[in-house]
């Protein structure tokens, strides 16, 4: 189905379009509320799309932050007597100090361990609401007053304009954030972590940012749901909630505001759909209609009747129509539905709703025209040491990858290390980039030792590199790459991106004219609004290399900059590499092609087993028995 | 034996190989050698299933292997010893050779005499039979080879696939494996090697490949090759032949 | 002082079931670098299953049917939830789906036998048994018994049987096992069939024990992996010392401070044991390759 362009129906205007008018459509009170419970669950679903469609992770602690705004909100009433308007900024700096909580045992893990620590987490806070009756009321809930607005008590419709009003200005907040470079960040993590930490962007400290933000959102979501209910129960903030949770953002959409909307939406309104048991056998009819047209394009490509045209998604919707007319009530089986929903959307329809309706334009590409050096930054220190190895030794329980690796880099020097398979050539890279501590030995760079310093750390001291596996931001696009690695030359904190302020915006404009620069520098400016998965192996090695230039480096570290690529592109690397040289940068070169190392370098270190066997300049070194032994092998 | 034709294959997208033809003739030992990065072990995982080649097509005895998955090709009679050794740490010594004889055992090739094979290779290895019941991960870099060679014989194979063998091994050891090798020739197994060492392998191949960025640049006779001075260039980028007496 | 040894004692059953569900991760970690986040509800409908054919075959004879379901519905969770998703290399494709899973059977259990709990008849008289002071329930000594018999059962297959060395030498290399002739795949829905039976015949356990109902298995499934995380990969011994440690950890709790609160230590535990060992069961640190 050809979806949609967005510039048609732009999210905000959607969105506003939807609910604005909603309680003058003459509707009952009843679907008045059903909005505001959409409403409330948006705006936790922007702080939910932070963590899942931002920084890629699963978390199932998000009902406990919900209940943790709810009962903020419920304990300042019940022990307190304080009222809305002090739980409205209570319940966000709580709600983002619990956030702190759960970001702090989930910083080193990824994936399903994130998953189980935010579940864990979730679990222990609802314990403790439940228990801790002293504070809470436990299972007998608390009860609460809507505050006084303008001197009259808000019914639903007018509590309906107040959340309205705050879920935008959480829409217009996420906006900014998730389009600045802290939404660049978030998508940093989620691609390439290592790739990230290497270019100064921490990612302990984003995944901080995200849950904080994103619990925040929650939070204040679950002030405004307890003024809504007017009672909050601890059975209601359970890990079913979370998962409900989930269901909304990744059938919305991941990464879309509309998709917030819709997902919301969705799981709101289906359990009311589901209560009308002859609406819900018409839409079991059709969907099973529909999976018999596709069974029959099937046959009809197939031109046969295969194993390939009965597959599970369309055998269960074949099983929709007879299970929803043998059934009498559908409500009760609202959660298998929901779960049903998951598997559809995790394996047919990632995009979610919002990816599947609405094709997403790209960033805008606002960009002037800028001369390519002005992407270069000049490296102006005299002659000298830069970088000084001494004794480097790296150890793998007992296998011993590096020993007594010493070796000296001079400013504006091309340093060449080349070795035979499993000499150790990436594992010293590895460390002098940060990724492992060394074993033994030392590290100096500018006369500073850089042993034992984060990858992020050194990054900032002007150390760069590029992987032998590209380490790509791949859902980025090439000019959103090399923005990520200049995180480091923004000015001004969140409230400056939230607010927007002129010393932001100015050294965002810098940034990108930089950012431009640099794509010309290395010949892929026609492809500045390319998704980086999509660039050719040999395109994408230039954008590691403009990525980690973005750095100012005064040191480049490049793993096999040339594999894979085809004589010419090799022939525009050694170019590019000479220009970047003439800067003045110096630059360390793991290669196997030969030729290359031949015509770029100054020196060349040759390692084998870990060691250090011979350092002189190429062609002294093919003369050299010692490492035409270690790559040829002993003649017998 | 093998028949290769205009092979390519890579990971993710990196294009490795770039139209590979050549044959491995029956009973007989084909070196295939090049600088690292130049595709060996990438030729020898697009032929054995490891990886799924991209373009050209591979034969095994006449039938048409390619795209096979890994454990079916192994199941038609294509053994491949990878590199690394990769031997299962938690299994035994007897336990590794007995896995390698899988698809016997399970019916998906013909069972033979697994026990008498077992006893024929704790013959031909006896450090093997001295570690029988040991965790295959105490044994030592080269025991873990002979180990990996005969797991791969376990499963009766027509074809041997060799890669790197040599890796990380001190010399001595280096030239056991190498005699090892030289008694499966003896026993006309057919025998694809993959060397980064060039001179071992050129020692005992009957026919010679040298790869060069993904490209066949030179073929022959095993002899041939080892006096060309073009070898010297596909490692070193140099001419000539001062290097050696 | 008796009251401690008592809360010791049941702590160790219960401590028990955890080290069999432990077990089950163990299993399908080691060969697909997965888990079924849905595991309790693996636990929950193998009691459900065993209290619905109670009446026709009595205890002892639903043991062997319960055994039967486990492997089954492995075997399902994995061709729905699993296979696609490592096929697309998804971590996030399998995790959701697990889950959905895990919720669905959730749902379907509630409907068949209702949200409350029941009583499990138990197979042997509900008289404590006296030993050494301490009261005992027979059907303790039998969790105690039967979940070591399964793991000890299947550490038997994975020596002894030539399909038992094949999930071991999938779980070491799943590539290189390839090229045995192995087909790694099937061993992989072997495994999770193994890992729900196991979690099944615990269910079936301690059933009689403890309150039956759709919503058993619920914090089960956290709980038991931090117990599989201490375990490791391969340590059996370590799963059954964890499982220990947990379960008397929770009755102390739930008696000294309140019931309520009898969660916590397992939930806390899973906390602490992942910032320690961030690599979960993997253990030792894995070397990306960049």
């Amino acid at each position: 189905m050809r979806p949609l362009p967005e510039k048609l129906v732009a999210p905000p205007v959607l969105a506003l379009a939807l609910l604005l008018p909603l309680p003058f459509v003459g509707i009952s009170n009843y679907y008045v509320h059903l909005g505001l419970i959409v409403a409330i669950y948006m705006i936790l679903l922007l702080g939910l799309d932070i963590v899942v469609g931002y920084t890629g992770e699963t978390s199932l602690a998000h009902a406990a932050l919900f209940g943790i705004g709810a009962y903020t909100a419920g304990v300042l009433a019940f022990k307190l007597n304080l009222g809305f308007w002090v739980a409205l900024p209570a319940s966000l700096a709580v709600s983002a100090l619990f956030g702190l909580l759960l970001a702090i045992p989930a910083l080193r893990v990824r994936g399903p361990y994130l998953a189980m620590v935010t579940a864990a987490f979730g679990a222990i806070v609802q314990i403790l609401i439940n228990e801790m009756t002293f504070l809470t009321n436990g299972p007998m809930g608390i009860r609460l007053n809507r505050p006084a607005l303008l001197g009259v008590l808000p019914r639903d419709r007018e509590y309906y304009y107040l959340v309205l009003a705050l879920l935008l200005l959480a829409v217009a907040t996420v906006n900014r954030i998730v389009s600045s470079s802290f939404g660049r960040a978030f998508q940093a993590l989620r691609d390439a972590p290592i790739a990230a930490d290497c270019l100064g962007v921490s990612v302990w400290r984003y995944k901080v940012y995200a849950f904080i933000l994103s619990a925040a959102l929650a939070g204040l979501a679950g002030t405004l749901f307890a003024y809504s209910e007017r009672y909050i129960s601890p059975n209601t903030y359970s890990i079913e909630l979370s998962i409900l949770f989930l269901l909304a953002v990744t059938l919305g959409g991941p990464r879309s505001r509309l998709g917030a909307l819709l997902g919301a939406a969705v799981v709101v309104l289906l359990p009311n759909l589901l209560a009308d048991i002859e609406l819900v056998r018409w839409i079991a009819a059709a969907i099973g209609a529909v999976a018999i047209l596709i069974m029959a394009a099937r046959v009809r490509r197939a031109k046969a009747v295969t194993s390939g045209t009965l597959d599970m998604p369309v055998a269960l919707c074949l099983a929709a129509w007879p299970a929803a007319r043998s059934l009498t009530s559908v409500v009760d089986f609202k959660l298998t539905i929901f779960g049903l929903m998951i598997l559809f959307v995790v394996y047919q329809m990632p995009e979610g709703l919002s990816g599947r309706l609405f094709r997403r334009s790209g960033p805008a590409a606002m960009r002037r025209a800028a001369p390519a050096e002005a992407g270069l930054h000049v490296v102006t220190e005299a002659d000298g040491d830069l970088l000084v190895v001494e004794g480097l030794t790296r150890q793998f329980g007992g296998l011993v990858a590096l020993s007594g690796v010493s070796l000296t880099v001079k400013r504006g020097e091309i340093h060449g290390l080349i070795g035979p398979n499993g000499s150790g050539k990436s594992t010293l890279i590895n460390v002098l980039s940060g990724i492992y501590p060394p074993s033994l030995g030392s590290i100096r760079f500018l006369g500073q030792r850089l042993d034992g310093l984060p990858p992020a750390a050194i990054a900032r001291r002007g150390v760069a590199r590029t992987f032998q596996n590209l380490q790509l931001f791949g859902e980025m696009t090439a000019f959103e790459n090399i923005l990520v690695a200049l995180n480091h030359s923004l000015r001004g904190t969140l409230f400056d991106v939230i607010l927007g302020t002129p010393r932001r915006r100015r050294s965002e404009e810098a940034a990108r004219d930089r950012a431009t620069a640099l794509l010309g520098f290395v010949g892929l400016a026609d492809l500045a609004d390319e998704k980086a998965r999509n660039l050719s192996y040999g395109k994408g090695r230039l954008l590691e290399i403009a990525r980690a230039l973005a750095l100012e480096p005064r040191l480049l570290l490049l793993d096999e900059p040339a594999a894979g690529l085809t004589k010419p592109e090799i022939e525009a690397l050694i170019a590019n590499l000479r220009r970047i040289r003439d800067q003045g940068v110096a630059i360390v070169l793991i290669e196997h092609h030969i030729d290359l190392v031949m015509a770029l370098c100054d020196v060349v270190t040759v390692l084998d087993f870990g060691k250090v066997i011979a350092e002189a300049e190429p062609q002294a070194l093919c003369r050299d028995q010692k490492v035409i032994d270690a790559y040829l092998g002993v003649q017998p | 034996m093998i028949e290769v034709s205009e092979l390519c294959a890579g990971y993710d997208k990196v294009p490795i190989l770039h139209g590979l033809s050549f044959t491995v003739p029956k009973g007989s030992l084909v070196a295939l050698i090049g600088a690292n990065g130049a595709g060996k072990s990438t030729t020898l995982r697009a032929i054995s299933g490891m990886i799924r080649p991209t373009g050209g097509t591979v034969r095994l005895d006449g039938d048409d292997i390619t795209g096979w998955s890994s454990h079916r090709v192994a199941r038609a009679g294509l053994a491949h010893i990878p590199e690394g050794r990769r031997v299962f740490p938690q299994l035994s010594v007897k336990d590794n050779l007995a896995v390698g004889a899988f698809s016997r055992l399970t019916g998906a090739r013909a069972r033979g005499d697994v026990a008498a094979d077992l006893d024929r290779m704790f013959a031909l290895f006896p450090r093997l039979a001295q570690r029988r019941n040991q965790p295959s991960a105490t044994l030592s870099g080269g025991e873990q080879q002979m180990l990996a060679i005969a797991r791969a014989l376990m499963l009766s194979p027509s074809v041997l696939l060799l890669d790197e063998p040599s890796l990380g091994l001190a010399p001595k050891l280096v030239a056991e494996v190498f005699e090892v090798i030289a008694q499966l020739k003896a026993q006309a197994i057919t025998m694809l090697l993959v060397e980064q060492f060039a001179f071992a392998a050129l020692a005992i191949a009957d026919q010679a490949l040298i790869l060069e960025n993904g490209r066949i640049v030179l073929a022959g006779s095993a002899q041939a090759v080892r006096d060309d001075p073009a070898i010297r260039s596909a490692y070193l980028g140099v001419e000539g032949t001062d290097a050696h007496p | 002082m008796s009251i401690l040894t008592q809360l010791l004692v049941s702590g160790m059953s219960v401590g028990m079931i955890y080290a069999v569900v432990a077990f089950g991760f163990q299993l399908t970690f080691a060969t697909s670098r997965t888990i079924n986040f849905g595991q309790g509800e693996a636990l929950m409908l193998g009691a459900m299953v065993g209290l619905a054919a109670l009446p026709f075959l009595g205890y002892w004879g639903t043991l062997p049917l319960v055994l039967m379901f486990g492997l089954c519905q492995g075997a399902l969770v994995e061709k729905l939830a699993v296979a696609r998703a490592m096929a697309a290399k998804s971590d996030f494709g399998w995790v959701m789906s697990t889950i959905a899973l895990g919720v669905i059977f959730k749902n379907l259990a509630e409907n068949i036998w209702g949200r409350d709990d029941m009583k499990f008849p138990s197979p042997l008289p509900e008289t404590p048994l006296v030993l050494g002071g301490v009261h005992v329930l027979p059907m303790e000594l039998v969790i105690a018994g039967g979940a070591l018999m399964l793991m000890l059962g299947v550490e038997a297959f994975n020596r002894g049987t030539i399909w038992g060395k094949a999930v071991i030498a999938t779980a070491n290399d799943a590539p290189a096992a390839g090229l045995m002739g192995i087909n790694t795949p099937r061993v992989v829905t072997l495994s999770y069939a193994m890992s729900s039976m196991a979690a099944a015949f615990a269910g079936v356990l301690v059933a009689p024990v403890t309150l039956t109902g759709a919503t058993m298995g619920s914090a089960l499934g956290l709980k038991a992996f931090s117990v599989a995380i201490i375990g490791g990969l391969s340590s059996g011994l370590g799963v059954i010392l964890g499982g220990l440690l947990l379960g008397v950890c929770e009755k102390l709790t739930g008696f000294y401070i309140a019931t309520g609160y009898a969660d916590v230590p397992g939930l806390l535990l899973l906390l602490v044991v992942l910032s320690l060992r961030p690599n979960g069961l993997l253990g030792r640190r894995t070397l990306t390759k960049v």
